[in-house]
């Protein structure tokens, strides 16, 4: 920051009536406007670039200046707030996927027929009241059965 | 943890008692429909072309007296003001804090979305739950899966801004390279990598909004009850000012509370997941949720589409109930803003209900979920059902009238003949009885809205009628036309067609007369031609079946009027289809408006989205932190770069395909180089094909 604060002042033995440097100091100020920097940033940031480039004796003044911006920014990042990876760290877990039986077969078979099994045999082997319902189940499907067939 | 653990929980025995009085309730009155259906008939349901009228009849019937009795059901429970069962009573609203092991993730995900709501939404989520005191358990994940190279650029960018004008660090932002099995395997993909970091998720959808309070008050609910795998909320229907909207939204806030009350009556701990507005416990759904691909081919093998019924009934089947919170306000979505958007939706989710018969007989799951799956089925199979009924009807009604009576068939050998009756007055009973069936539950809606004195929220007593009879023509010539597209979508996705699985339009852009015609053309001539069949054989019968040409030769008109925002505003300043949202905005509605106002640009060079991630220094610094250089390239991929960065230099973005503009987005060397060469370029049409502005 040191160096940049004296790179601040401006570059009075660059001709920036000419048009290629005034074109570099205009792109300069463009980028750095774009970055959202407060004007004297800006302005810091173009004097310095605009000095350092044109110690180089460049043949093409707005690339050489572009540059010099790229390595003096690269000393001060960052310069974007939020330019950071937008997750917080990861802590890995599984999710993986349990087998589904699909199987209609099981289904009628394990879901469907044994739960009725251990139903009545439990209703055989329960309580009275129990019993008493199985009777009264049997007598309904039976009367609905006769009612059919005849 | 196991089914086991909550297996004697109370409410199972009442849910047996309240499913056993449901069924009875759908079984009986649809046996003696189809009796009397049966005998309207001319040979009383006795040939092979009745028999299957009368069957589809039975099965039409039963579905809508599901809808019917969960309506009557739900009445019910409103006017009681008191179920014991319901979620919200395990713990009254209040402010005590929550523990520091509460920590929720509330989930985005989104898909090519329009960024601005996106990020409007989320911040009046944010502001309304910093109002509570409780932000920091909260942390905001926006998941995307765009596959627009602008989009991506956007989001990021709206991202960063958002979080840099919050000042809240728990915002993230991550895309997905690879978009896996859509949103459930984004959400999949966020459990495996932070997922153990929060014991709730909330997972929203692009237009979702809730209140700080609501949030809170579910995370707190989840605290109490431990049982609980997932709470589902009841989304209101907002903002939308295009008629259908506007018809939808406002069918969603009169009717919707009486079934959503109705369906928590036979549904209790065995509710459906609507895959968003939804708290789920975070643990338990990483365990037990995670889909698997169905065998064979899409459309019903593949990655399965419609994750969220499935997803319930796989965690169910780990013992967890899943709840709807009907009585929990200040949850909100968004409606498709015009028919030809809600067919969009509705196909996709056809396919997707569609695959959830073959998990039909998947092991361990209750029946009450089988029973889901198979519902989310019939709500599409329902249209072939109907369009079937019809077309059987018709080939009666023509054979009829065309065929000579068999007064005395040789093989019965009877003295009496066979004497084809049809009675119309039976009919029209019939079907009397059909639309009492369908509108009652409108009436008891309104009924319940005047009794709790909220008929004001509607725009009072008066309005409230009309809008409910507008409503209800409206819905009557909707209908077939919805009727004829699901039909279609079923028999598609039968044959094996399959879908795209594009974003949604959120915007209220009305439908052109061009689309309408290419869409609704062929449904209205087939009603035209049939009409025209059945009215010169016969003619009586074509009175009963005009309701519904009349709707489909229609179609086009409807389709485009419908989807007009004028039209939709219009209603409203006639006091037709208010909802309560509209009469008193809530506090996040009005905030969301604010904000919509408010938006303003992200680059000052006006560029965005991909050109903006390439030219403007700011955007392309937030997109370069979000990317990871790969860790190897071969010489070949490093080359073909090399090249379309030269091309892209010469030609400008206009030039680049999405796959290449993506391509240099994800390779951060290719962009910083395509960076500084744009801003080297001298003054000059090159530069202003990407947009730098000249130098004076």
């Amino acid at each position: 920051m040191r160096a940049l604060a004296e790179a601040a002042s401006a570059p009075s033995d660059i001709d920036l009536t000419d048009p290629k440097w005034a074109a570099a100091q205009a792109r300069l100020r463009l980028y750095l406007q774009a970055l959202r920097l407060p004007a004297s940033e800006v302005e810091a940031l173009t004097a310095a670039a605009l000095r350092q480039a044109h110690a180089a004796r460049p043949a093409e003044p707005l690339a050489a200046a572009m540059e010099a911006l790229h390595a003096l920014l690269a000393a001060r990042e960052p310069v974007v707030a939020n330019a950071v990876p937008s997750m917080p760290e990861m802590r890995r877990g599984a999710m993986v996927p349990e087998p589904l039986n699909r199987s209609p077969l099981h289904f009628f078979s394990r879901e469907l027929l044994w739960p009725m099994v251990v139903g009545t045999m439990r209703l055989l082997t329960g309580t009275v009241r129990r019993q008493r319902l199985l009777v009264i189940m049997i007598a309904i499907g039976g009367g609905v059965l006769f009612q059919t067939l005849h | 943890m196991r089914r086991s653990e909550f297996k004697h929980e109370p409410w199972l025995k009442m849910a047996a008692w309240r499913r056993s009085l449901f069924l009875l309730l759908i079984v009986v009155p649809t046996f003696i429909a189809s009796g009397y259906m049966a005998a309207i008939l001319p040979h009383k349901g006795a040939t092979v072309l009745e028999f299957l009228i009368v069957v589809v009849f039975a099965a039409l019937f039963a579905w809508i007296s599901i809808g019917f009795w969960t309506a009557m059901l739900g009445f019910y429970t409103l006017v009681r003001k008191v179920d014991r069962f319901a979620i919200t009573r395990a713990r009254e609203h209040d402010d005590t804090p929550l523990g520091p092991k509460a920590r929720t993730a509330i989930l985005i995900p989104v898909c090519n979305e329009d960024v601005g709501e996106v990020f409007a939404r989320i911040r009046v989520t944010y502001e309304s739950l910093k109002e509570t005191g409780q932000l920091e358990r909260f942390a905001f994940f926006v998941l995307s899966d765009s596959g627009n190279p602008d989009r991506w650029v956007e989001e990021e960018t709206a991202w960063a801004r958002l979080r840099e004008e919050l000042g809240y660090p728990h915002i993230y932002y991550r895309r997905r390279r690879v978009n896996l099995k859509r949103k459930s395997g984004n959400v999949a993909d966020w459990c495996r990598r932070f997922g153990r970091d929060y014991r709730y998720m909330v997972v929203f959808d692009a237009d979702s909004i809730m209140s700080g309070p609501t949030l809170v008050r579910m995370v707190q609910l989840m605290e109490r009850r431990r049982d609980v795998g997932i709470l589902q909320t009841a989304p209101a229907c907002v903002n939308r000012e295009t008629l259908i909207a506007r018809v939808q939204q406002f069918a969603n806030r009169l009717y919707g509370p009486m079934f959503a009350a109705g369906l928590h009556f036979w549904q209790l701990g065995d509710a459906q997941f609507w895959g968003h507005n939804a708290i789920i416990r975070v643990k338990p759904f990483m365990e037990h949720c995670a889909l698997p691909r169905l065998p064979g081919k899409p459309p019903l093998g593949g990655d399965i589409l419609s994750h969220d019924f499935v997803e319930a009934a796989l965690i169910r089947r780990a013992g967890y109930g899943v709840w709807l919170a009907f009585d929990l306000d200040g949850s909100y979505e968004e409606v498709p803003p015009t028919l030809l958007d809600e067919l969009k939706r509705d196909r996709r989710w056809c396919q997707g209900n569609m695959q959830h018969l073959r998990l039909l007989f998947t092991n361990g799951l209750f029946p009450a979920h089988r029973a889901l799956f198979l519902n989310g089925f019939m709500s599409y199979a329902s249209a072939l059902l109907w369009f079937l009924f019809l077309s059987l009807s018709t080939l009666e009604a023509l054979l009829e009238a065309l065929m000579v009576p068999e007064y005395f068939p040789a093989a019965e050998r009877s003295l009496f003949p066979n004497w084809p009756v049809w009675y119309p007055q039976w009919a029209v009973t019939l079907m009397v009885s059909t639309a009492i069936i369908l509108f009652l539950p409108k009436v008891f809606s309104v009924a319940l809205v005047y009794l709790k004195g909220k008929t004001h929220e509607f725009g009072g007593l008066p309005k409230l009628i009309c809008s409910v009879l507008a409503e209800v023509v409206f819905s009557t010539f909707m209908a077939p036309v919805r009727m004829l597209f699901h039909s279609k979508f079923v028999f598609v996705t039968l044959l094996g067609g399959q879908i795209g699985w594009g974003s949604q339009n959120r915007s209220d852009e009305a439908t052109t007369w061009g689309d309408a015609l290419r869409f609704h053309g062929g449904g209205s001539l087939l009603a035209l031609i049939w009409g025209a069949v059945v009215y010169v054989v016969n003619p009586g019968f074509f009175w009963w079946l005009s309701p519904i040409l009349i709707s489909l030769v229609v179609a086009v008109p409807l389709s485009v009027w419908s989807s007009r925002p004028d039209i939709g505003r219009a209603a409203r300043r006639l006091g037709l289809f208010i909802t309560p949202e509209e009469v008193e905005r809530p506090a996040q509605l009005r905030r969301l408006d604010e904000l919509r106002a408010q938006a303003s640009a992200d680059s000052l060079l006006g560029v965005s989205g991909f050109t903006g991630a390439v030219v403007d220094p700011r955007i392309h610094r937030i997109h370069l932190a979000q990317i990871r250089a790969p860790r190897r390239q071969l010489e070949s991929i490093a080359q073909r770069r090399l090249e379309l960065k030269e091309r892209a230099l010469r030609d400008g973005p206009d030039a680049l395909s999405d796959q290449e503009k993506k391509e240099l987005l994800a390779d951060p060397a290719a962009l910083q180089a395509l960076h500084r060469a744009i801003w080297q370029l001298p003054d000059g049409e090159q530069a202003r094909r990407w947009g730098l502005p000249a130098l004076a």
